[in-house]
């Protein structure tokens, strides 16, 4: 295996993303099998000095830096599940405080 | 009743061609989603009569065309889920550009349409509303990730589709569905509006049963957008061509797309085409790109990388139905959100997209990969800069696969996308047309062209549709 249980806990962790014990098992194998399957890039060549490929333009597009009405179809008190006093309210950052 | 009344009664019943069409797109979109397709996240009755009474006093050259798009590009009519669950209630406050192109030249939206969650699938079956069925076989796959606007385009419920590619979602569906479908340039259509996945590889492309729809559509789409930084500054996809035939022109055949792997059936068409583009006045010569057999690894390194970060945003406070943190604070309510709203699939892509990013693994795969790209986009200028015009491979390796197959492995699933996903790490344009069928499946072609070629690869895909039967067995 080139992945570990370990691993892949801290990496659920990164992402935020909790898993279940009864699905560990299972994503160690998925996750270790694609990251095997990728591992055949160890065999390209890399004295190749290539620069990063990018497509697209070159440089990116610069708009007129000018003030424009934001194209918007609603109001924007619509968007959030809750909106006091122009704000949006979240979950209190503050562990263990709950409310807002 | 006197005439003048008569007249009046029958005026009222007669209704615009664009009404008219609204209502037998309806009606077919219902009766297919009936027989159980599921090739529709966002469809209501009602909403596809009040898009075509609005359309109905625009006149353009998409006048009374019915358009399915995927859930992933932002429309004001329906909500835009991404095949999520994270985003099923999602009403976006904008919409992307190209749907207001399509309507502004009097198109209308149809329905959003089915996909794998957030792109991430080559079969629309890791979908949180349901897989697609194939049209063609309902026991098949239909492709994907735009599986849906795959099959709504088969069944001729709606003339075209907008799908999106990342690592060939609209050429993939195309060819297991048995109609045509273009990924354009990286940056010839906007993509202000599509929800990001792998921003050096996600492109806006076009299904229809023809290459002239396709490129009625995407003449319309196309273009510059100051919305978009990543967008060329280059006129239209052309309408129409001039062009009679192939003469003057090298088609290439890389070896390495031919290989022992591909189904025979495949291979058979691709001769039989081969010998149609012959035909059609064109030199046909071998060609390498040899660094093909990379290009799988690479993009599942590359993309899973890019769509942890874009992804990052889906978590409760920015985007995203909010999970049940019970109390526990912010970074819980993230863990339950994302948990909860993500999928198997979109999980582990995040997931490994972080693990090749993070410090210890990023030379061993994010670096190499990055290589692997450059090596594979030079292989193409390579090609291209030999007196070759364009190359012809077979979409896919095999026909439509059976539903649940390739579940059990992801790898086996990514596999599939062999043929496609170098066009997308190289930014270069490509389109699968239908060249016959395998016991009824359908088998795609494919153009690929160099950069900025995009008219020139239609040219010949609409020369080679019209020169072989799509539906005729090989």
């Amino acid at each position: 295996m080139t992945v570990s249980k370990e691993e892949i806990a801290r990496i659920a962790t990164l992402v935020a993303v909790s898993v279940d014990k009864a699905d560990m098992e299972q994503l160690v194998r998925d996750i270790d099998s694609i990251v095997d399957f990728v591992g055949q890039l160890n065999t390209v060549d890399t004295d190749e000095t290539l620069p990063p490929y990018r497509p697209g333009p070159v440089q990116a597009a610069l708009r007129t830096d000018v003030v424009a009405p934001i194209p918007l179809a609603r109001p924007i008190e619509e968007f959030a599940p809750q909106f006091r006093h122009g704000f949006f309210l979240v979950p209190r950052v503050v562990d263990g405080a709950g409310g807002e | 009743m006197d005439f003048f009344s008569c007249l009046v009664l029958l005026t009222e019943r007669v209704v615009s061609d664009v009404i008219a069409k609204a209502r037998r797109v309806a009606v077919q979109i219902i009766n297919v989603e009936k027989e159980g397709l599921n090739a529709t996240i966002g469809f209501d009755e009602n909403q596809i009569l009040l898009n075509a009474e609005t359309a109905d006093s625009v006149e353009g050259p998409l006048r009374a065309t019915a358009i399915a798009v995927k859930d992933n590009i932002a429309t004001l009519e329906y909500r835009t889920t991404c095949g999520s669950k994270i985003l099923q209630s999602y009403q976006s406050p904008y919409e992307a550009t190209v749907v207001e192109r399509v309507k502004r030249a009097g198109g209308f939206v149809a329905c959003k349409t089915n996909m794998d969650e957030f792109g991430m699938g080559s079969s629309t079956e890791h979908s949180a509303f349901g897989p697609c069925r194939n049209p063609v076989n309902n026991a098949r796959v239909p492709g994907g990730s735009s599986g849906g606007s795959a099959a709504l385009v088969a069944v001729g419920a709606v003339d075209a589709g907008l799908g999106s590619e990342t690592g060939g979602s609209v050429r993939q569906p195309a060819a297991f569905c048995g109609v045509v479908g273009f990924k354009p340039t990286y940056g010839r259509i906007s993509r202000f509006g599509l929800v990001a996945f792998g921003s050096s590889l996600d492109q806006v492309g076009v299904l229809a049963r023809s290459t002239t729809m396709v490129r009625s559509l995407a003449s319309v789409i196309s273009g510059p957008d100051v919305r978009d930084s990543t967008c060329k500054k280059m006129a239209p996809i052309a309408k129409t061509t001039e062009r009679k035939d192939l003469t003057g022109l090298t088609i290439g055949l890389p070896t390495e797309y031919f290989s022992q792997d591909i189904d025979s059936a495949v291979r058979r068409a691709c001769d039989q085409a081969s010998a149609r583009l012959k035909d059609l006045g064109a030199q046909i010569r071998d060609v390498s790109l040899p660094h093909t057999e990379f290009a799988v690894a690479t993009y599942y390194v590359i993309a899973p990388a890019e769509a942890s970060a874009n992804l990052a945003r889906f978590d409760g406070v920015r985007y995203g139905t909010r999970g049940d943190a019970r109390g526990n604070g912010l970074e819980d309510m993230y863990h339950a959100t994302r948990a909860h709203g993500f999928g198997p699939e979109v999980r582990r892509r995040i997931m490994v997209g972080t693990y090749v990013l993070s410090s210890g693994y990023y030379d061993t795969y994010y670096k190499k990969a990055q290589v692997a790209r450059g090596l594979i986009a030079r292989d193409f200028e390579n090609v291209f800069s030999s007196g070759v015009d364009l190359l012809f491979t077979p979409t896919t390796p095999s026909v439509a696969f059976e539903l649940g197959a390739r579940l059990q492995n992801p790898v086996h699933m990514y596999r599939e996308d062999r043929c496609v996903c170098a066009a997308n790490l190289a930014g270069v344009p490509a389109v699968s047309v239908p060249i016959g069928r395998n016991d009824g499946l359908p088998i795609g072609g494919q153009f690929m062209g160099r950069l900025d070629a995009d008219d020139l690869i239609l040219d010949a895909a609409s020369l080679l549709e019209q020169s072989v039967d799509g539906h005729a067995e090989v």
